[in-house]
């Protein structure tokens, strides 16, 4: 962990801990450690937002009711700056909060009581995705119509010009390219993004994909390029005729 | 309220028309005289006409009846006793045969052609006996006692009824006017729509302030106002109660994890810590559950309504309650008459669908079988799909049908404590279809176990969204 060394080596444990409830933040802190991550917990949501701005965290769990500023200005502002993986600690439970976080960018949430188990899953299941993009040299560049999507840099390019993902939205963007112009079924989809089973009442996969079309139709002049098949899954459309996966 | 409108109003107009009818016709029968007089008055006259006529006739002979019947512009006749016509140059009125009416003082009637002729016997002063007859000009029918008292009555009468009529109409409007508000307003509150107010007339109208009605409507807000407070606060306890229970509930489990990491798998404490965590699991899911309940009471009308396809929708459920199903050794069966697409929230849908199958699953007999059928039945305007959910279980007491539905309601506390439920399920799913305007009942099967029939609107041009559906899907 030298400075100047690798990035991936510092931010793969570097997780920043954004909770109210302090007793539940020292507990997650000595679970967490166990596993390998560096936990730093802030109790504020303004302090917690500097924080995030500052350091180069991997990942930032975030709840959602916070004095200072709530969880979901927090994701605004991260969001507006950079594709920094968040998971947001929904203490409600409620719907409507997981909707926003996802509407707003979250790459995750888990309501609250939750079970460390499950969150140990979902952190390295979104950490799977990011670290991807270092070791994964050996994967070619994908080109599909208008769309050029590079997994090693983890950089898409539209039209010529860049455009910004978030870790779920480029795996999931990843995942239709392989395979344009065909229906990948909703179970596959959420096993190899979400890293968990398909459950009809999850709403995640719509709020990322729903992310994702509107981050493609700035760029596009085609109406939809994703498609969503009613009660199958999703498809990437094609628009032109040479369009293929350059291997 | 049509009824009791319609009630007041016929009652009341029945009432007013039998007033003025049956006082039209006293007047009528005080007015004019009965048939009696009439006849006594025309006996009086044939008598006089008929002494005069035999005076004549004694005095002057025939020219001078005759003289008298020109006189009296009459066409008159006399005979002698055995009915001879004593005067052969006049009309023989004698002649003839007709029916014959006999009134008192011998007199008699014959109706001769249209014509009738009365005959009274007349003794002279010279104690001669004749026979005198008169023929009175033909008078077309219709001069009865009756048809007189309708063309009395005739353009007071029905104008009263019709007045009568359109005064009892508004008297009625008065009375049922917020008699049909209060009712409605009754029931959406009912319903749960607590927020329902009754909307209280204009005050300008001086006619109407203050009346017990307005009293009432100001009551029944009032009443309504309590209960929403009421019903608020109590929802708002339940909520508050049930979120804070959460952030114990969220360290407990990063607690036990703790715990867990340092202990020895193999030892007894391995299995009490894995007690813990199945109980905290319960609670949890408890608090999730009434959170859902207090939520779902608090929308009255849910704005993401979409096309959900109850086929769709029941196929989805079934794969994990499939899993449930295997460990009590019973099976699951699904069948439907067609595809049902109604418009509704696919979220509270799975949920009131997932929480009755479960119930079914978890109180039917081992090695059943919990049948779900799907189908429609036509309404008065539409069509509404039922979903029918069947179990072999030990079935609900009649009485007890409808209770099952209230939150935390148990029929058997003994025997549902292995059960593993709360009995909030099947009040979430009552709440989840009543929000889409459905209809939620339990009744007991035939050969034992209990049927829960959910009962929904199938959405308006259904048709064509499913050939959209179907179509959508061709395409990809």
């Amino acid at each position: 962990m030298g400075v100047g060394s690798d990035k991936r080596a510092i931010s793969m444990e570097d997780v920043l801990l954004i909770d109210d409830d302090v007793e539940l933040c020292s507990m997650l802190r000595d679970y967490l450690e166990k596993y390998g991550f560096r936990v730093s917990a802030v109790h504020r949501g303004d302090t917690g937002l500097k924080a995030a701005l500052e350091h180069r965290y991997s990942l930032v769990l975030l709840d959602v009711m916070l004095p200072g500023i709530d969880g979901f200005e927090i994701l605004k502002k991260i969001r507006a700056d950079s594709a920094m993986n968040v998971l947001m600690l929904t203490a409600r439970g409620e719907d409507v909060d997981r909707i926003v976080g996802l509407e707003i960018g979250a790459d995750d949430y888990l309501p609250k009581p939750f079970n460390p188990r499950e969150l140990l899953a979902r952190m390295r299941a979104i950490l799977r995705r990011t670290a991807a993009a270092g070791t994964s040299n050996e994967h070619p560049l994908l080109r599909v119509d208008d769309l050029e999507l590079d997994p090693a840099a983890r950089t898409l390019v539209q039209n010529g010009k860049n455009v910004e993902l978030t870790g779920v939205e480029f795996a999931l963007l990843e995942v239709l390219m392989h395979s344009p112009g065909k229906i990948v079924a909703r179970d596959e989809l959420a096993e190899e993004v979400l890293g968990r089973k398909f459950n009809p009442l999850d709403r995640s996969l719509d709020m990322h994909l729903s992310r994702l079309r509107k981050k493609l139709a700035e760029g596009s002049s085609h109406e939809d390029l994703v498609k969503t098949i009613r009660g199958v899954g999703y498809q990437l459309t094609i628009h032109k005729n040479q369009a293929e996966a350059k291997d | 309220m049509r009824g009791l409108f319609f009630k007041i109003f016929v009652i009341f107009w029945i009432a007013q028309s039998l007033i003025f009818i049956i006082s039209t016709a006293l007047i009528v029968q005080h007015r004019f005289p009965g048939p009696d007089v009439l006849m006594d008055s025309l006996f009086s006259i044939l008598d006089d006409q008929g002494k005069e006529s035999v005076d004549a006739f004694e005095s002057g002979g025939c020219g001078s009846l005759n003289a008298y019947s020109v006189k009296h512009e009459q066409s008159i006749a006399l005979t002698d006793e055995v009915g001879n016509n004593l005067c052969p140059e006049m009309p023989n009125l004698a002649k003839g045969n007709g029916n014959t009416t006999r009134f008192p003082g011998h007199i008699t009637r014959r109706q001769v052609g249209q014509r009738y002729v009365w005959s009274v016997p007349v003794t002279s002063s010279t104690n001669k006996k004749y026979l005198f007859l008169l023929a009175p000009p033909h008078t077309p029918p219709g001069h009865e006692p009756l048809p007189d008292l309708l063309r009395f009555a005739f353009p007071q009468l029905p104008v009263a009824i019709a007045v009568g009529g359109a005064t009892t109409f508004v008297l009625v409007l008065v009375f049922t006017r917020p008699l049909v508000k209060l009712r409605r307003a009754a029931r959406e509150l009912a319903q749960g729509n607590l927020r329902t107010r009754v909307t209280e007339p204009a005050s300008k109208s001086v006619f109407f302030r203050g009346d017990e009605f307005q009293a009432l409507v100001h009551d029944f807000n009032h009443m309504a106002e309590r209960l929403e407070s009421l019903v608020g606060a109590q929802q708002l306890l339940l909520r508050d109660v049930s979120h804070e229970l959460r952030s114990p509930l969220a360290r407990l489990n990063v607690a036990l994890e703790l715990a867990r990491e340092d202990v020895d798998p193999d030892t007894e404490v391995e299995t009490h810590l894995g007690r813990i965590e199945r109980e905290t699991e319960r609670l949890n899911k408890l608090i999730g559950q009434l959170l859902t309940l207090s939520s779902m009471e608090a929308i009255d009308h849910v704005n993401s309504f979409e096309p959900v396809s109850l086929n769709e929708l029941v196929e989805q459920v079934i794969p994990d309650a499939v899993y449930e199903a295997q460990q009590r050794q019973c099976s699951v069966t699904f069948h439907a008459n067609g595809e049902y697409v109604i418009h509704g929230n696919r979220e509270l849908l799975y949920r009131a669908v997932e929480n009755v199958l479960r119930n079914a699953i978890r109180y039917t007999e081992p090695n059943s079988e919990v049948k779900i059928r799907l189908s429609a039945e036509p309404r008065e305007i539409s069509h509404v799909a039922v979903l029918e959910i069947s179990d072999r279980g030990p079935g609900i007491p009649e009485t007890e049908l409808r209770s099952i539905f209230q939150p935390f309601y148990r029929v058997d506390r003994a025997r549902s404590a292995g059960t593993g439920g709360f009995g909030v399920g099947l009040a979430i799913a009552e709440r989840a279809v009543k929000l889409h305007h459905g209809e939620m009942r339990a009744f007991n099967r035939a050969g034992g176990g209990t049927t829960v029939r959910l009962q929904l609107p199938i959405a308006e041009g259904n048709d064509s969204q499913k050939q959209e559906c179907r179509s959508a899907n061709l395409a990809g």
